[in-house]
């Protein structure tokens, strides 16, 4: 196995795959903690479907790199999505459900209507789940990619004491005159930029499971912001190279394969927790 | 010159008025009970105060050397904060933020007034332990630890004492009124009359209209005087 | 009285819950090592030499249907690859083709043809899926020599293994990638 492992890295799209991997499930991990504790798990989910619709806009119009359309428009959704929490005439929850599917649908549509690709439910599929996206990624998608994670990184390491501040009681931050405002929507743009960078990992479908999984698995176990928030991330940075790894042993889908890990890693977190206790 | 006057002020949502023509003033050291039954806008008015809400009519002006972002604030807990995994520290700290401006991280000086505020409130030594492992006094202590972080001349407190047994509920409120003595001017929002008549200086109360009407029946002035004129209702 | 000692147990691991932390966390960076593992990869630049002793021990010989001189070597053995590897191999030989240009390849997949609707010529292709067989990657091949479609070749949509080496060939203003098919088995 060793061997086959050796041979296998000896391909540069392996290693490539292998470093964008890591820094994406590390970014994505930071902001999960966040998202959990706000209790907005679903803008995960929300906001792939929208990246999702972009895809499909993006390659019906033959963009080539495809990455500056579904950016732009993932974040001013994320923006949307975050601020019509409040005092809204359609609650949180229920915009973000209409706005995931309608993209989903109407992206699948577009699809189906003007593409000129030829195996058009292999592309859908492929996106939406991930099997070897990030095995399959040129040269130009490989420096983007690890361009804004690295950016992200060093933004949430700047903003960690603010995020958090904002994060535990939103109220009392304004109140005593930390704009808190400005720091959601830091928040919502960081996140945005995640969901489209970890499509690459995931896939669209499983991205809430590679932003959620870890940092529940943390927060089973750890007592401070700080240990839970590096717990996490050291736990989805080990499921999605173990994950990376059995795919490309055994021959089975990426995306899946990494999600699995992660459910695996909350399972045994749970019961650590609950022995510990 | 007082720290805090409110003259003419209107609030509500939208259409609906909640409160008219509220007239009140505070001084520094003094000990405001803000007393009413629920939905009457006890909240409201803190919330206007705090410049979270705007108010429809009228104006709240600072004065006597007092900034809009020198009132601390004690919020009530939310379902989502009694679960946060953060440590005490943690928390008492996340209260220095607003001293922070854009820098990053706390200094040194922040940290030791997090520790000041700890050993005031008598939780240092629960200082690494997480938030949600504690009891309700405890919790409370944390964030009354914070607001004291974040700015030490006028603390408004929106029902510190909800949930907590009898114990608990002495324990706070002699360390609001210790504070108060420390020089803290006190704000606190309470269903507890009794407790309004034994710790504060003066009080307002807010009670729904009579005959269903919208506005509210306010009475503003020192303890001696609403014990007179409240007590014969209670 | 040997449940009162295990639960004994469980309270002294409380209080060693730093310990247990710390100990995940090791753990977590020996998983993590192999990175530098493969970092370390880098620097080998590949030689077929290298890469294929491991692989000849285990690969039995390659049987061809007409015998040529002698079979080649496969640099890139396809066949011995799990199913995500060689759907990902073969899209990165189309993306970065100056790597696998002159090497030698071994493939397994479906035996396709396209007939060009103009000129009526057929061009063979060896199909690959990926791991959900939702995707599909064809590889074009020609088989020098003395063969006949469709009497020399499978049928379509059946097994077929082809080792030959991988080219670039200009034509008409387009670059198109193929193997010159050494051997071929079905």
């Amino acid at each position: 196995m060793i061997e086959t492992l050796t041979q296998y890295f000896s391909f540069a799209f392996v290693r490539y795959a292998f470093i964008v991997g890591v820094l994406i499930s590390l970014c994505s991990s930071l902001l999960g903690v966040t998202l959990v504790l706000k209790r907005f798990s679903f803008i995960g989910d929300g906001l792939s479907h929208v990246a999702f619709g972009a895809i499909c806009i993006a390659s019906v119009l033959n963009v080539t790199q495809n990455m500056y359309l579904v950016l732009p428009i993932t974040i001013i959704s994320a923006i949307l999505l975050l601020r019509t929490g409040k005092n809204t005439k359609i609650q949180g929850d229920a915009a973000v459900a209409m706005i995931s599917v309608a993209s989903l649908a109407i992206g699948y549509l577009l699809m189906n209507i003007f593409s000129t690709s030829s195996n058009l439910s292999g592309d859908v599929c492929s996106t939406l789940f991930g099997s070897t996206s990030i095995l399959t990624l040129t040269q130009g998608e490989v420096w983007l990619c690890a361009g804004l994670s690295i950016a992200v990184i060093i933004a949430y390491i700047i903003f960690y004491n603010k995020i958090f501040a904002v994060t535990f009681d939103e109220n009392f931050a304004t109140a005593v005159g930390t704009h808190a405002q400005a720091y959601n929507l830091v928040i919502a743009i960081i996140i945005a930029v995640i969901i489209v960078l970890a499509m690459n990992l995931v896939g669209s479908l499983l991205i809430s499971a590679l932003v959620i999984f870890p940092a529940l698995s943390a927060m089973r176990v750890f007592k401070s912001f700080r240990s839970v928030t590096v717990c996490s991330a050291v736990v989805s940075v080990v499921c999605s190279v173990s994950g990376l790894l059995i795919s490309i042993l055994a021959g089975t889908p990426v995306g899946s394969t990494i999600v699995a890990a992660d459910l695996a890693a909350f399972l045994i977190f749970t019961i650590v927790g609950v022995l510990i206790k | 010159m007082s720290q805090l006057i409110c003259k003419n002020l209107t609030l509500g949502y939208g259409t609906k008025i909640i409160i008219e023509n509220l007239n009140f003033e505070v001084n520094k050291g003094d000990y405001l009970c803000i007393v009413g039954e629920n939905g009457s806008g006890k909240t409201t008015l803190i919330k206007t105060i705090l410049h979270l809400l705007k108010p429809l009519a009228g104006t709240i002006t600072t004065g006597d050397g007092l900034l809009v972002d020198e009132i601390s604030y004690l919020p009530q807990q939310t379902d989502v904060q009694r679960d946060f995994p953060a440590s005490v520290r943690e928390i008492v700290l996340s209260g220095c933020q607003s001293r922070c401006g854009k820098r990053p991280f706390y200094n040194k000086e922040e940290k030791q007034l997090a520790v000041a505020a700890m050993e005031k409130l008598g939780i240092r030594h629960l200082a690494k332990k997480c938030y949600r492992e504690l009891s309700g006094g405890q919790q409370q202590r944390t964030l009354l630890a914070r607001a004291l972080c974040a700015a030490q001349k006028m603390l408004l407190l929106d029902e510190p004492v909800t949930g907590l047994d009898p114990a608990a509920t002495e324990e706070m409120y002699s360390l609001i009124q210790q504070l108060n003595k420390d020089g803290i001017t006190i704000i606190m929002i309470s269903h507890d009359t009794e407790a309004a008549l034994k710790y504060a200086s003066h009080v307002l109360h807010i009670g729904n209209g009579a005959n269903g009407s919208n506005s509210s029946k306010i009475f503003f002035g020192d303890v001696k005087e609403y014990d007179r004129n409240f007590n014969t209702v209670l | 009285m040997k449940i009162k000692n295990s639960l004994r147990a469980f309270r002294q691991l409380r209080c060693r819950r730093a310990l247990a932390r710390y100990s995940s966390a090791i753990l977590a960076c020996g998983v993590l090592a192999t990175i530098p593992n493969a970092l370390l990869s880098c620097s080998k630049k590949q030689t077929p030499d290298t890469v294929n002793t491991p692989v000849e021990t285990k690969s039995a010989v390659v049987e061809s249907v007409e015998t040529t001189a002698h079979s080649d070597k496969p640099d890139f053995d396809l066949t011995k690859m799990s199913a995500t590897m060689i759907y990902s191999t073969i899209f990165d030989m189309l993306i970065m083709p100056e790597d696998y240009v002159e090497k030698v390849i071994k493939v397994k997949g479906w035996f396709e043809i396209y007939t060009n609707p103009e000129t009526a010529e057929v061009f063979y292709a060896v199909v690959v899926p990926d791991a959900t067989a939702c995707c599909q990657q064809g590889l074009e091949f020609t088989w020098p020599g003395d063969h006949h479609y469709p009497a020399d070749f499978p049928e379509l949509g059946k097994d077929i293994t082809v080792t030959g080496t991988y080219k670039l060939i200009d034509k008409d203003g387009f670059t198109y990638n193929y193997l010159e098919a050494s051997a071929v088995e079905f």
